[in-house]
């Protein structure tokens, strides 16, 4: 099996190859995935170093682990390796303990509530984006955007109160908001 | 609407795809082959098993066919290590340590509900645990039915107190370390599928110290020294004569030494070599501190008594073999991470299967023929031991020891010359192999 074979190959056939032990399952399953599962944890983690490390405990763990994947249906790989990536970014995360104040926002209650205009912004700058954000604004901004995660769910993982989850989730969209307003006024001008 | 941004927002990022960190797959495919290659490795303990016997097996040879008088005493009694014996496991020592689990954390997997996955699926994964170390054994929770948060609204609350993400109360992280029960924060099981982030999650074990183990061992008495008797002797008490060597039996030459040992001429020179000794050994933990062992040990003793009195002279190469059944009561000091500390002591049974004694004697230039005999054969002497060890285990079944001790034997007047009768006190100290089977 060779990557260019290997990329048709099923969800249940890679972590079949992989819980054999299979290095060309392995390689593909890493080319695969390894672009979007760096994605993820780049939404949650800052530091570059701090991503190649993390991401590299993660695809050893899902080596390791694969023979305890249950198939679910399709996605379902994605979403458990996902899960993985997003755990182990959070511990990296909690290991900070206290995370850094996020400054104060002028004029913030202006911006709160203004629909996203996200559509007309690249993924890819929305990404550089959600990175830019204060640590506790960002990992509470992934954990309820892109996790589902409520609010009463956030506080009990960061160790933090309710109401301190949604004030934190307020600020990340307004930062966010302001900083799309700034994009594309700026490209509109271009 | 509230949520309408949220699921566009993951439809956006659904394919979205950042450069993986260069090098990524090197690192990963390198940490692999590690750990298979430690994988592929024999069990520890086949490999200490083999070493075992195998060093046992060479140390037996070796000590068997190097000859009675080709060793050299210490001259002083000082402690020698038994060197010529190569590596061995210890005797069992029933201290076996405590084998600690790890920490590693878990997380219930089964609340995470990606938006690719249709929310009616009961999304029953099992729990993963977080692979830290290769020895670790973690008990894994039972998986938590999945809660579907998508029609959770969005909470505004505008105006609100500026507490922003600090330090995590004291209370939340018991919280997080204790789902099932914790202080201030709601008793629901674990909704939260992001892991307990403690060191050490709910679930972790800890073997107890009921361990057996099997130990090959060598070691010894460490009482190799030569005697010389600086005592004069009247001339009409001494039995150095050719006219009085003892003619080929079994006991007259043992008797002979005998006399000539308790006498102590000053022409008399007693030349005991380090006593060899390989065993096995079975312990068990009756305790998490006390431990009872067992085994049985081949000692082999060797001498050469020399005596010249003028022209004359005679030398009795004499070697000595026993069988002996040790009982041992261990008491384990409290286990340092890898390394155990302990204190054994007891009695030890031997019996004298084997002896062998040949005497050379020499009148002027004629040499006159050799006698032989079989000094102390079918004879028993107790002693007793105390030791104390230290145990290193880099391994959950193997460990190094050394082990240094004293060791006392009650000669009896049928006891055969020897390191035991020269020295009945003697020091001693061994160090080697001993692994453990289900500790």
């Amino acid at each position: 099996m060779n990557i260019a074979t290997g990329n048709s190959l099923s969800e249940t056939e890679l972590v079949s190859g992989v819980i054999e032990r299979d290095q060309n399952a392995m390689r593909v399953l890493y080319s695969r995935y390894a672009g979007y599962l760096t994605g993820v944890c780049s939404r949650y983690i800052a530091d570059d170093s701090a991503v190649k490390d993390i991401l590299q405990d993660s695809f050893i763990k899902i080596f390791h682990k694969a023979e305890e994947f249950e198939y679910r249906g399709e996605g379902s790989l994605k979403a458990w390796m996902t899960r993985i990536v997003v755990n182990d970014s959070l511990k990296q995360l909690r290991k900070k303990k206290n995370l850094p104040l996020p400054p104060t926002l002028a004029n913030e209650a202006d911006v709160a509530d203004e629909p996203w205009e996200y559509t007309k912004v690249p993924v890819n700058e929305l990404h550089g984006m959600i990175r830019r954000l204060p640590d506790g604004y960002r990992t509470v901004f992934n954990l309820y955007a892109f996790e589902n995660k409520s609010h009463r769910e956030i506080a009990q993982l960061l160790g933090i109160k309710e109401d301190s989850s949604a004030s934190q989730l307020h600020h990340a969209r307004a930062l966010l908001s302001r900083w799309i307003k700034e994009y594309i006024h700026t490209h509109n001008d271009e | 609407m509230s949520e309408l941004w949220k699921k566009k927002l993951q439809e956006e990022f659904e394919s979205f795809t950042v450069p993986e960190p260069e090098g990524l797959w090197e690192g990963i495919s390198e940490a692999m082959g590690k750990e298979e290659r430690r994988k592929r490795i024999l069990p520890i303990w086949w490999w200490s098993g083999g070493i075992a016997a195998a060093a046992a097996a060479v140390a037996a040879l070796f000590i068997v066919f190097r000859g009675p008088a080709s060793t050299l005493s210490s001259g002083s009694g000082d402690q020698i290590a038994l060197v010529d014996t190569p590596t061995v496991t210890i005797p069992d020592d029933s201290i076996t340590g405590t084998s600690s689990s790890s920490s590693s954390d878990t997380f219930d997997s089964n609340v995470f509900v990606p938006s690719s996955v249709p929310s009616h699926h009961s999304v029953q994964t099992t729990v993963i645990e977080e692979f830290e170390e290769a020895e670790s054994a973690v008990e894994e929770p039972e998986s938590q039915p999945v809660q579907d948060t998508s029609g959770t609204p969005e909470t505004e609350v505008p105006g609100v107190d500026e507490t922003v993400v600090a330090e995590v109360p004291a209370e939340a992280e018991q919280a997080l370390d204790t789902p099932s029960g914790s202080t201030g924060v709601s008793s629901e099981p674990a909704v939260i599928d992001f892991g307990n982030f403690n060191d050490e999650p709910a679930g972790t074990k800890r073997s107890r110290q009921r361990g057996i183990t099997i130990g090959l061992y060598s070691g010894g008495v460490n009482t190799a020294r030569t005697e010389s008797y600086g005592y004069g002797l009247v001339q009409s008490q001494r039995v150095i004569t050719r006219a009085a060597a003892p003619a080929t039996g079994s006991g007259d030459m043992g008797m002979f030494i005998r006399m000539m040992a308790a006498n102590k001429p000053s022409t008399f020179h007693a030349q005991h070599d380090v006593p060899a000794r390989l065993g096995t050994s079975l312990s068990a933990q009756l305790t998490p501190v006390l431990s009872l062992s067992t085994g049985i040990n081949h000692t082999w003793l060797n001498s050469t008594f020399t005596e010249e009195s003028g022209a004359s002279s005679t030398n009795i190469s004499q070697s000595l073999k026993y069988i002996g059944v040790p009982l041992q009561l261990g008491v384990r000091i409290p286990r340092l991470r890898k390394f155990n500390l302990y204190v054994s002591a007891g009695p030890m049974l031997e019996y004298c299967y084997a002896s062998d004694a040949v005497s050379t004697s020499w009148f002027g230039s004629t040499k006159a023929p050799e006698e032989y005999s079989n000094p102390g054969k079918g004879s028993w002497i107790w002693s007793a031991g105390l030791n104390a060890g230290a145990e290193y285990r880099p391994w959950k079944h193997l460990g190094l020891y050394f082990e240094p001790g004293v060791e006392y034997h009650f000669v009896r007047e049928s006891s055969p010359e020897s390191a035991y009768t020269a020295k009945p006190l003697n020091y001693s100290f061994s160090f080697g192999l001993r692994f453990h089977i289900n500790d």
